[in-house]
C-alpha cells in the first residue's frame, strides 16, 4: 500500500499521464483517492503536531509571543493604503493593545487540565480535523467541476472524478515545513500552484477534456463563488459603513 | 446483515456494484431499514459517549468568572470606553450588552457547566441526533423518488429505500467527534449527497444531468423542510416557556 502510494504520489507530482489515466481506471478510484488524501494530510501536518505537542512542555514565554504579535500587527499597519489622523490611529492602537492584554491574560489563566495534556489533545485534535476538512472541500468542490466539465463534454463518472481529482493533494507535502518561519508561507504558496495544476490536469485526464476545458471546468465554481460572494458581501459592507458613517 | 454491512462498506466508496446488488434484493426496504438503524444507534451512541470529549474540553479552559473579569477589565482600557464612561446612559447600555453578549456566547466557549448539564445535551443530542438520521432517509427517498419520476426514472420506491440507505453510511465519520476537539465538519453530509447521487442513478437508470437534478432537488426539499421544522419547534419552546410566565404575570 506504502509503495503504492508513494507511486501515486510521485506520478501526480511529475504530472504523468499514465498515472492519472490509471487512477480513471482504477475500479476502487475513490477509495484511492480518500486514502490518497488522508494520509497525505495527515503527513502533512505531523511535524506541526508533534512541534506543538512539545511546545506544550516547555515554558511558554509569553513576552517573545507578545513582541511577535505586536511586530505582525505593525507590519499589516505599514501595508494599510488607509490615512488616519492621530486621534483615530490612538483609538485603534489603544483597542489593539487592550485586546492583546486580554488574550495574553486569559492565556496565562491557570486550567484544571494541565498545560501539556491540554496542548496535547488540542494538537491532536488540529491534527486529525485536518483531512475531515480537506476531504469535504475536495468532495463539495469536485461536485460542481464535474457539473461544469459535463456541461462542456466531459466523460467522468463521480467516481473517477473524485479518484483522479485526488492527487492534486500530493504538493501539500511540503507543508510538512509549515512551521518553519519564512519558508512555511512559501511553500505553502508552491504547494497551492503545484496542487491547481494537477488538478487541472486531472480534470482533464478523467473527463477527457483539452487542457483549456479542464481549466475552465476547475476554475469556473471558484469564479462564480467569488462573484456571488463580492455581490452579497461588498454590498452589505458598503451598507454598514454608510449606516456607520450617516 | 452481513450482506448489509458489506454493501454498506462498498456503497461509502461510490462502489456501483453495491448499489446495484442493493436494487436487486428481495426486500431491499427491510435490508435498508436494519443498516439505518444500526447507524442511528451509533450516532446516538456518539452524541452520547461524546459528553466525555465535551467535559475534556470544558476542563481545557479557564474558570468562566476569571476569563469574564479579564475581558470586562480589558475593555474598560479600551479608548472608546474613556469616552463613554463619562455618559451614565452609555455605560448603563455598554453593561446590559456585554451581559447579554456573555450570557449569549458563554456556552460555546466554556462548555457544559457540569456533569448533569452534560449528560442532558449527550441524551438530547442522542435522541435528535439518531431520529434525524432515520426520519432524514424516510424523507430523503421519498422526494427522491417524487424527483427520479418526474424526470422520468424507472425504479421502485423499496428499491430507493435499499440504496438511500446505503447512501446514510458516511454518518460513520462522526466517530472521529469521540475525540476532544475534532471537528468533523460538513463531511459526513457532503459525502452522503455523493452516495445519493449513486442511489438515484442505479435505482432508476437516469442520466447523469437528471440524476444530478433529482439528487440535489430532494436535497434541497429537506434542508427547506428541516428548516421549517427547526423554526416550529423554536416557536412552540418559545411559547410554552413564556405562557406560564404570562399567565403568571396576568394574575
Amino acid at each position: 500500500m506504502v509503495g503504492e502510494m508513494l507511486q501515486l504520489a510521485r506520478g501526480a507530482l511529475s504530472l504523468d499521464t499514465q498515472t492519472f489515466v490509471a487512477q480513471r481506471e482504477a475500479r476502487d478510484a475513490f477509495r484511492k483517492g480518500v486514502l490518497f488524501v488522508v494520509v497525505i494530510t495527515l503527513l502533512a501536518g505531523s511535524l506541526s503536531f508533534i512541534v506543538s505537542t512539545v511546545k506544550g512542555f516547555l515554558p511558554p514565554k509569553w513576552d517573545a509571543q507578545r513582541d511577535e504579535v505586536e511586530d505582525r500587527i505593525s507590519q499589516v499597519f505599514k501595508f494599510l493604503p488607509l490615512e488616519m489622523d492621530a486621534e483615530t490611529e490612538r483609538m485603534i492602537v489603544g483597542s489593539i493593545e487592550a485586546g492583546l492584554d486580554i488574550g495574553f491574560e486569559i492565556a496565562q489563566l491557570p486550567t484544571p487540565l494541565p498545560r501539556p495534556v491540554k496542548d496535547f489533545l488540542q494538537a491532536l485534535g488540529g491534527w486529525v480535523t485536518a483531512p475531515l476538512l480537506r476531504l469535504g472541500a475536495w468532495m463539495g468542490y469536485a461536485f460542481w467541476v464535474l457539473l461544469v466539465a459535463k456541461l462542456l463534454g466531459g466523460r467522468a463518472t463521480l467516481s473517477q472524478m473524485l479518484g483522479c481529482t485526488a492527487l492534486y493533494v500530493a504538493p501539500q507535502i511540503l507543508t510538512i515545513l509549515q512551521v518553519v518561519p519564512c519558508l512555511g508561507p512559501i511553500l505553502a504558496f508552491v504547494a497551492f500552484v503545484w496542487g491547481l495544476v494537477i488538478y487541472i490536469k486531472a480534470t482533464a485526464v478523467a473527463n477527457e477534456l483539452s487542457p483549456g476545458r479542464a481549466l475552465l471546468a476547475a476554475i469556473l465554481p471558484a469564479a462564480v463563488l467569488i462573484g456571488l460572494i463580492s455581490l452579497i458581501v461588498i454590498p452589505v459592507v458598503l451598507l454598514i459603513i454608510i449606516a456607520a458613517v450617516s | 446483515m452481513q450482506t448489509v454491512l458489506r454493501l454498506g462498506v462498498g456503497a461509502l466508496f461510490l462502489d456501483k456494484d453495491a448499489y446495484e446488488e442493493m436494487r436487486d434484493l428481495e426486500n431491499p426496504f427491510s435490508q435498508g431499514l436494519g443498516l439505518v438503524a444500526i447507524i442511528s444507534v451509533l450516532v446516538a451512541l456518539v452524541a452520547l459517549v461524546g459528553i466525555v470529549g465535551d467535559l475534556v474540553e470544558g476542563v481545557s479552559v479557564p474558570k468562566e468568572e476569571q476569563v469574564k473579569a479579564i475581558v470586562k477589565e480589558g475593555l474598560t482600557r479600551m479608548p472608546w470606553y474613556q469616552e463613554i464612561r463619562r455618559d451614565p446612559k452609555s455605560m448603563r447600555e455598554f453593561e446590559q450588552q456585554f451581559e447579554m453578549n456573555w450570557q449569549r456566547n458563554a456556552a460555546r466557549f466554556f462548555g457544559p457547566s457540569s456533569f448533569g448539564g452534560a449528560l442532558i445535551g449527550g441524551i438530547t443530542g442522542a435522541v435528535f441526533g439518531g431520529f434525524s438520521v432515520f426520519i432524514g432517509w424516510l424523507i430523503y427517498a421519498l422526494l427522491a423518488h417524487a424527483f427520479a419520476q418526474m424526470l422520468g426514472g424507472q425504479g421502485a420506491l423499496q428499491q430507493i429505500f435499499g440504496c438511500t440507505a446505503l447512501a446514510v453510511s458516511p454518518q460513520i465519520l462522526n466517530l472521529a467527534g469521540l475525540l476532544p476537539f475534532v471537528q468533523v465538519g460538513g463531511i459526513a453530509g457532503t459525502w452522503m449527497l455523493a452516495c445519493n447521487y449513486m442511489a438515484v442513478k442505479t435505482v432508476y437508470r437516469l442520466s447523469w444531468g437528471r440524476a444530478f437534478w433529482a439528487t440535489v432537488l430532494s436535497q434541497i426539499v429537506l434542508g427547506i423542510l428541516t428548516t421549517l421544522l427547526g423554526c416550529g419547534v423554536g416557536v412552540v419552546s418559545a411559547f410554552l416557556v413564556a405562557l406560564p410566565m404570562v399567565l403568571k404575570g396576568g394574575l
